[in-house]
């Protein structure tokens, strides 16, 4: 026994089919586990007619041992743990007590830190469980610590239930799997097509009760508790658990580690029972990948995928028609990463969602999707990878400390995770992978790269686009010049305005961080965040010294700068600016209220555009637009999809003839740019030339003919219109949208 | 990711604890998924069989008829379909004038033809046809209007003729599969435009307002065209009596 009334458990479910050492848990668990591990009917695991006490991992030990070289029998089964995998013998291994969990802790290998999300952990740690009484000591979602009510009239004679599931393989790569072999699925196939037919329709647990009930049904295990544990005993699905604060300010990681109480709002990361107040998922990347690399079908259509990215990066193309023309791809491909087995360029993306709004939860999910899929599958969202969604119940405090386990697997990835097993390779390989570029919309990428956004004198991110401070309406507007004086900020046309680069950036961030750290006042951090735009240092951009030192293999990702964080189209374009030329031409964003602008239409004639665009719904075929809807009224719910008709297809013609020309040529001037850029299939590099040549006629056009160089009209120079600038540089950085 | 993100709100099933229902569902959808995967791809005879559901098919459905004279293999004449008859009338002239400019050296005094009323375009895009059912002025979206492929002669200074292309426009009636001089052949049975430019509509000419393509309505010649010359289907936006014709934007996924 354990201290603290904790007890070691080493039945099947605890130690993951003898993967791991025992498990510590509570005097009622080990109870009911070990009641449970003499119901042979309900452990999946068992294998055959094999006696319980023999150690029956004996036979599967050697059936799985054969494939990754475990050891034989019971109790070495059990201590082998990642490499056995099925050892059924609860009671032989009861003695192995710690030193099976030590072997583990030896044996574990590249993806050790993570652990499966069945019954129980498989011992593995991660950083945040080095601290006393971490995360691991706890595995509240342990099915095992809530005594199931009914569980014995739940028991079905062993003859129904049959064999139970075996592994098939253990790859040294932990990788998200089903882990049975194809005739034990066919065994259990009733009970797998209905659990998945159940959870794709998203059915209460009631439900599912009723219809496992129906004496039509042909599963074998008749109840949802059953059934959860059949599922968690058969499929594999690399998931960690960090600690976080309970009101979701930070996650305890990387410098956080050591820490009791959340330093945002002081609340304990511990409840009284010496349990995690809070958890916070994670879903493994690296076994995300492992498992679509491992597909016989998308994996060998990735790696014919990968070979063509690196061949087409090699041979160049005129324009950019995928990532592998864009700049950031050859930068990996300068540095060798692309050598030496196979390399997953990944997207990741994060934004804000709410749900709730009365109860206020809000979740910044993040995931990874895959390039090396095919431009189809990539759009698809069973190929958007869920890596973590941030606790709520509002937006992180700190929403760097929950990329941290994020950023330890890239590293990870980075340096290269040998021992994966790929299709039509006898032998194992290296997976590699690398950030290609971040996708948020603008408050998520400042969030990311810790810029102060809006409120900053400069605000763009590319380059040093100074704004001017309107104290009436306390905003920073940025105008080409300043109203005022008549000085330059910045040029259309020959810009020079300087670059960011990563070292200036970095720059920034410490002298921001040295600010802080020599006790200057929060008006002169404020002062200085301002007139750089930079908060401090950022994890992917410009990441402080004990970031550096922790993931020494993301350098080739810092040395991007912020050419990996692109300005996302759709929110920029879409969302921002053809709105914004709506509520200008149809009167709905006045200047000091004044109506007689010459490029307000009158109001008879919106509502007749609106009208003419309902009417359109019949004559437009369904691949052009889903629905469509009156401007006039719905304006304000529009999606992107309806600004992109808008400003790609009906823009044009609802507009002619109705506004004066040289407004409606501004406006043409971004509907030619949008045809380019909104085409799925790439552009050429003339393309991008016309595409830039539009663009700079519609920012310059925007600010002569609109803006005019006056005081009252600086509302009307947003941030957005002078970042269009940025559009064709992170084209070329990024490749297509 | 917006999309990602709109599929996370209904796992969401409890508003009292809302990140931890949130993060077991889409565990539980992982591993279904996982499971659905490996059923697909290891037993998807019996996977299909115990969940009802046949793999999607993909390319072009079953009873569609491959346009031979196209260079794309997906590009065809969909189902429904017609049984053969024979072409009478206007339909028959039509045919015969076609396959005299079409340079076929026999040209029968009757023709049979299977008539479709859907077809896949060399552009990706599903083109249909003016008769589809008694609800379709109401209820469907029109994706009958068509631009077409097509060449002009005109007279050069040294008064020889010249040829260029020039894109027509005009509604399909139907689409015709007929066997004819040893090979079959698709046709596309069209209604031309009437405009401002061309009254009467005997050519499918569009006008120009404000540099963009305009009509008048259908009602001009009617005839028949290889379907390889359909370009593409075109949308419209009715104003004072003129239907425009708007930018065809590519979609980056084609629901029809």
């Amino acid at each position: 026994m354990a201290p603290g009334g904790a007890f070691d458990c080493d039945c099947f479910t605890c130690t993951d089919g003898g993967r791991a050492g025992p498990k510590r848990v509570s005097r009622s668990t080990l109870y009911i586990q070990r009641k449970h591990e003499k119901r042979r009917r309900l452990d999946p695991p068992s294998v055959g007619s094999a006696p319980d006490d023999d150690g029956g991992g004996s036979s599967t030990s050697a059936g799985v041992g054969a494939g990754d070289g475990a050891g034989a029998g019971a109790r070495e089964g059990a201590g082998a743990g990642a490499g056995a995998g099925a050892g059924a013998g609860a009671e032989a291994a009861a003695g192995a007590g710690a030193s099976a969990s030590d072997s583990v802790g030896a044996v574990a290998g590249a993806g050790s830190r993570w652990s499966d999300s069945g019954p129980a952990g498989n011992g593995r740690r991660c950083d945040a469980d080095e601290t006393p009484g971490s995360s691991e000591a706890s595995e509240a979602s342990d099915p095992g610590d809530v005594p199931t009510p009914g569980i014995e009239t739940e028991i079905v004679p062993e003859s129904e239930v049959g064999h139970a599931p075996t592994p098939i393989y253990q790859p040294s790569v932990s990788t998200n799997e089903l882990r049975l072999p194809i005739g034990q699925f066919k065994d259990h196939i009733a009970d797998l097509a209905l659990h998945a037919c159940t959870v794709r329709h998203d059915l209460t647990q009631a439900s599912i009760a009723d219809l496992l009930k129906l004496s039509s049904t042909a599963a074998k295990y008749r109840t949802p508790f059953l059934m959860e544990r059949f599922i968690d005993a058969s499929v594999n699905l690399e998931t960690r658990a960090v600690d976080c604060c309970i009101n979701g300010c930070v996650a305890f990681t990387h410098l956080h580690t050591q820490q009791t109480v959340c330093d945002a709002c002081g609340a304990a990361r511990y409840a009284a029972s010496g349990k995690p107040a809070k958890q916070v998922i994670y879903w493994s990347l690296i076994a995300w990948l492992a498992h679509r690399l491992g597909d016989p079908v998308i994996g060998k259509a990735m790696l014919k995928n990968m070979a063509a990215a690196r061949t087409a990066a090699e041979e160049g193309a005129d324009g950019v028609h995928d990532y592998p023309h864009s700049e950031n791809f050859r930068h990996y491909l300068d540095r060798k990463l692309l050598d030496g087995g196979p390399f997953i360029p990944v997207n990741v993306g994060t934004d804000g969602f709410q749900f709730f709004r009365q109860n206020g939860f809000e979740g910044w999910p993040v995931t990874a999707t895959p390039q090396s899929l095919s431009p189809n599958q990539r759009t698809r969202n069973k190929h958007q990878l869920l890596l973590v969604v941030t606790p709520g119940p509002k937006q992180p405090v700190d929403l760097e400390s929950f990329l941290h386990p994020i950023a330890e697997e890239l590293n990870e990835l980075a340096k290269g995770v040998p021992g994966l097993i790929i299709p039509n390779s006898t032998t194992p390989v290296t997976l590699r992978a690398g950030v290609l570029s971040f996708t948020t919309d603008q408050p998520g990428g400042d969030k990311l790269f810790q810029s102060t956004g809006v409120s900053s004198y400069v605000y763009n991110r590319l380059r040093l686009f100074k704004g001017v401070y309107v104290p009436a309406s306390s905003h920073i507007y940025f105008p080409r010049t300043d109203p005022s004086n008549g000085d330059v900020f910045f040029k259309v046309l020959n810009c020079t305005a300087p670059r960011r680069t990563e070292a200036s950036i970095a720059a920034s961030a410490a002298e921001i961080e040295n600010a802080r750290a020599e006790g200057k006042s929060v008006a002169y951090q404020t002062r200085m965040q301002q007139k750089s735009g930079v908060k401090g240092y950022s994890l992917f951009f410009a990441p402080s010294p004990a970031a550096r030192e922790a993931y020494p293999h993301l350098k080739d990702l810092w040395d991007m700068g912020l050419t990996a964080l692109p300005y996302d189209t759709m929110h920029l374009v879409l969302l921002n600016v053809v709105p914004h030329l709506w509520r200008l031409f149809a009167g709905l964003k006045l200047v000091n209220k004044k109506k007689d602008e010459d490029y307000i239409m009158p109001k008879v004639t919106v509502a007749r555009i609106g009208r003419e665009l309902r009417g359109a719904r019949r004559t437009v075929p369904m691949a052009q637009a889903m629905s469509l809807r009156n401007i006039e009224v719905h304006h304000k719910s529009f999606k992107a999809i309806d600004w992109m008709h808008f400003i790609l297809c009906s823009g044009e013609f609802l507009l002619a003839g109705r506004i004066p020309s040289d407004y409606f040529d501004i406006f043409m001037a971004l509907s030619r740019a949008c045809w380019l850029l909104f085409r799925p299939r790439g552009v050429l590099k003339t393309e991008i030339e016309a595409i830039d040549k539009d663009l700079k006629y519609f920012v310059s056009s925007y600010y002569t003919k609109i803006y005019r160089g006056t005081t009252e009209r600086l509302p009307l120079c947003r941030s957005t219109i002078a970042t269009l600038l940025d559009i064709v540089p992170l084209l070329w950085a990024c490749g297509p949208a | 990711m917006e999309r990602k993100i709109g599929t996370l709100g209904k796992l969401i099933r409890t508003a009292s604890n809302p990140h931890a229902s949130l993060t077991a569902n889409v565990t539980r959808h992982c591993k279904a998924d996982l499971v659905s995967s490996f059923g697909e791809l290891y037993v998807p005879k019996e996977w299909a069989a115990t969940t009802g559901k046949q793999p999607e098919a993909t390319g072009i459905p079953v009873g569609s008829w491959v346009i031979p004279e196209d260079v794309r293999p997906d590009c065809a004449l969909l189902p429904p379909k017609k049984p053969s008859l024979h072409l009478r009338g206007m339909e028959l002239e039509s045919m015969r004038a076609t396959l005299m400019l079409e340079s076929a050296t026999e040209v029968p005094l009757a023709t049979e033809a299977k008539k479709y009323y859907r077809a896949k375009l060399a552009s990706g895009s599903v083109a249909g046809s003016t008769v589809v059912g008694s609800d379709s002025d109401k209820h469907r979206r029109r994706n009958y209007s068509v631009r077409i492929n097509s060449t002009e002669e005109f007279f050069l200074p040294d008064r020889t003729v010249g040829k260029r292309l020039v894109s027509t426009f005009g509604a399909v009636l139907y689409y015709a599969a007929v066997f004819i001089d040893g090979r079959p052949m698709s046709f596309a049975y069209v209604q031309r435009v009437k405009s401002a430019k061309d009254r009467s509509g005997r050519y499918g000419y569009s006008a120009m307002n404000y540099g963009i393509e305009t009509f008048l309505g259908l009602g001009g010649s009617t005839y028949y065209l290889p379907v390889a010359a359909l370009s593409e289907v075109v949308e419209t936006i009715e104003r004072e009596g003129v239907h425009y014709v708007l930018h065809t934007r590519e979609p980056f996924s084609v629901s029809e």
